[in-house]
């Protein structure tokens, strides 16, 4: 975000430090800042982009990221995230993650295809292949979403989700232990997200632990009230 | 146990803790404080299986969704959940006509729904929260 500012400092005429800036907020939403103060931000910096240059696929996608994870227009999102992709090379492809609007009209199936094309494209995205797992576990191919988060994990050793999802699918399969085990792997890490805490209570529930699953509840459950909602 | 990064607690998904330990006053108390917040957790929550942690009770309050549909409408659940004395530790109970019946208030639902669809705001995909005690 700095870099992104320190550049419009420059120039303030930069589309593309706009839109910089607009994914970055993006990314700290729902997991690092509530989505009624981020959001708004990402699609404000989105919008000034655009202003300055209507067909940068950067804040295109952005927009579109907003209309879908915040204003839950998915309609709208995915012809914005369509919209980007036709702009840019098949190349890019891969950062726009068109994809992840396809299960919210009913394209799961789809959805999974986009994604592994654009990790074909670019294999090395941790963030494309995390997705992948994500759909994965959702289509119940729960073996499937485990490899995914394996591979996931080779690329970024840090990949909380890929640890969630791994949890989730062993979890979904019976295996309540291995679950936990991995949960409790994904938030011992650094970047670990609190609220995720509560897949440990349902590894626990599920192994019969109810007591330590509530005391991780009603902690989740105090803090969730001090610092999250605002409306 | 350690500091760590975030401080955001997303409610959606403490929802998921709570109805895996059957506490659903609470789970669709957190599921609401995640739409007031419009968290963007909750646009998958139709997907996830931590929404159906056991696949043994299926329960499909009356969220109606936006591909025909219309909006994500908690009170909706909580009267179906209400009406249907599904709480606290009525969850545990078996109930061996649970899904026929279901299936036949959902039918029902979603031919009110469709009828009154323009006049919703938001756009969804059908919710369907699945809710089962621990294995």
């Amino acid at each position: 975000m700095d870099l992104f500012q320190h550049a419009l400092l420059q120039d303030p005429g930069y589309a593309r430090a706009y839109a910089g800036i607009a994914d970055v907020w993006c990314n700290l939403a729902d997991d690092w800042v509530a989505p009624d103060e981020a959001y708004p931000m990402a699609k404000a910096a989105a919008q000034k982009a655009l202003q300055r240059d209507p067909e940068l696929a950067e804040a295109i996608t952005s927009l579109g990221k907003v209309l879908c994870w915040h204003e839950w227009d998915f309609s709208g999102a995915e012809r914005q995230l369509e919209h980007a992709v036709a702009l840019e090379s098949q190349l890019r492809r891969g950062t726009l993650c068109p994809g992840t609007a396809l299960p919210l009209v009913g394209r799961l199936p789809d959805a999974i295809d986009e994604l592994r094309k654009a990790i074909v494209l670019d294999p090395l995205s941790a963030e494309m292949s995390s997705w992948v797992a994500r759909f994965l576990l959702y289509s119940k191919d729960y073996q499937g979403a485990i490899t995914q988060g394996h591979k996931t994990l080779e690329l970024d050793e840090q990949s909380i989700r890929s640890t969630l999802y791994i949890g989730s699918a062993n979890l979904a399969l019976g295996d309540a232990k291995t679950a936990l085990e991995w949960y409790r792997r994904g938030q011992g890490m650094e970047r670990a997200v609190r609220s995720y805490d509560a897949h440990i209570a349902r590894a626990l529930a599920a192994l019969g632990e109810r007591d330590e699953a509530e005391a991780i509840l009603g902690r989740l459950d105090e803090e969730s009230r001090q610092h999250y909602v605002r409306s | 146990m350690k500091n760590r990064g975030s401080i955001m607690s997303e409610a959606e998904v403490l929802a998921m803790g709570y109805a895996a330990v059957g506490d659903m006053d609470t789970a669709f108390a957190a599921l609401e404080r995640a739409y007031q917040a419009r968290s963007a957790g909750l646009i998958y929550l139709h997907l996830d299986p931590a929404m159906n942690p056991c696949g043994r009770i299926r329960g499909m309050p009356s969220w109606c969704g936006g591909l025909g549909c219309g909006s994500l409408r908690l009170s909706n659940a909580r009267s179906w959940r209400d009406q249907n004395a599904f709480q606290g530790d009525h969850v545990l109970s078996p109930l061996p006509d649970f899904e026929n019946v279901l299936q036949q208030r959902e039918q029902r639902r979603l031919s009110t729904c469709r009828d009154g669809a323009s006049k919703l705001p938001l756009r969804l995909p059908i919710v369907s929260i699945l809710v089962s005690p621990a294995a």
